[in-house]
């Protein structure tokens, strides 16, 4: 059989266009995928979660929406991508509601506030709170502690440069949805981050 | 964002700088990331077939389904028997009346004896013959 498929393929070769929707779909998930994992890694907080995220969204794509023109590759990529990480809160969301049945938290664990996790940053010289990397930390962790709606909106706009119709059809919302999201997106972290961050 | 006429200065510029962190750190991911998303940007190109090999799906089908035909053939052939069996009735009936010496247990002696007799008779009405030829002549 394998050998009826070699001798398919060399006597069929594939047209020139299709290897050009080939090229074109890897030159497109090669420029987004470092930035969409990094906006899943935010999200999902952990890397293989993260990795696995963004190779269910690259199958996706590729697999029902490969035939698409490749303008709208980029808002169908975000909204499977958002898609897989709200599935993935979920799934999460429910493994711990059914865990803290057999599992009962330690003491001083139950109540984990996302915002007092953060850094803080008024005990910070200057020049440490300059540093780069200071300030990613204090910037992934007021993420963490918005809500998933705002965090996606922001995301999607700050980091992969969306508009706010792209960014609405990568969210399933309308563009005022987007807007307001975003808005207290960013109202949120500049509260959290303080005023003299970064 | 010029879309968010709501945002201050302030917020835009904070906005702008948390994106261009996130960027940048997206850009200077480890060699282990970037190796793992380049297996999965491989992996989900392998299902996107080029358009020529995806309408030729039915060729492998096809030739598939011939191959499964063969053996099927071969397979159901093998309790045919080749050589079909004579008919043993009217159509035939020394077919019959050979299974019946065959499985008579009469003297072998008398068998012998009675195939001799079997040839003698046309030998005889042969030599009937040439005598009746010769009177007549």
């Amino acid at each position: 059989m394998l050998m009826l498929n070699a001798e398919w393929a060399l006597c069929c070769p594939p047209k020139e266009g299709a290897l050009d929707e080939t090229r074109a779909m890897d030159r497109f998930l090669a420029e987004v995928e470092r930035r969409a994992f990094r906006i899943a890694l935010v999200s999902v907080r952990d890397r293989d979660e993260a990795l696995d995220v963004v190779q269910d969204a690259m199958i996706r794509l590729v697999r029902t929406y490969g035939s698409r023109p490749s303008e709208e590759w980029r808002p169908l990529f975000f909204r499977i991508l958002t898609n897989r990480i709200t599935d993935h809160q979920r799934r999460q969301a429910v493994r711990r509601r059914v865990l803290a049945w057999f599992e009962p938290a330690a003491d001083g664990e139950e109540d984990q506030d996302p915002v007092a996790n953060l850094p803080d940053t008024r005990d910070l010289t200057p020049d440490t709170e300059l540093a780069r990397g200071a300030a990613m930390l204090a910037l992934e962790a007021a993420l963490k502690g918005l809500p998933a709606r705002q965090r996606e909106a922001f995301l999607l706009r700050s980091v992969e440069g969306l508009d706010v119709a792209d960014t609405a059809s990568a969210m399933g919302c309308t563009a005022g949805s987007v807007k307001t999201h975003y808005s207290r997106a960013v109202h949120a972290l500049r509260n959290l981050l303080g005023d003299h961050w970064p | 964002m010029s879309e968010q006429p709501d945002l201050t200065t302030d917020e835009q510029r904070l906005a702008a700088t948390a994106g261009d962190l996130l960027r940048q750190s997206a850009d200077e991911l480890d060699a282990t990331t970037r190796s793992r998303l380049n297996r999965a940007r491989r992996l989900a190109l392998a299902g996107l077939r080029p358009a020529g090999v995806r309408r030729g799906w039915l060729m492998p089908a096809f030739s598939s389904a011939a191959v499964a035909l063969l053996i099927v053939s071969v397979w159901v052939g093998r309790g045919v028997d080749p050589v079909p069996a004579p008919e043993q009735t009217a159509a035939n009936p020394l077919v019959a009346q050979d299974l019946d010496v065959l499985l008579g247990d009469e003297n072998l002696e008398m068998m012998e004896g009675l195939e001799f007799y079997a040839w003698l008779d046309p030998a005889l009405s042969a030599a009937e013959l040439q005598a009746e030829l010769e009177a007549a002549g």
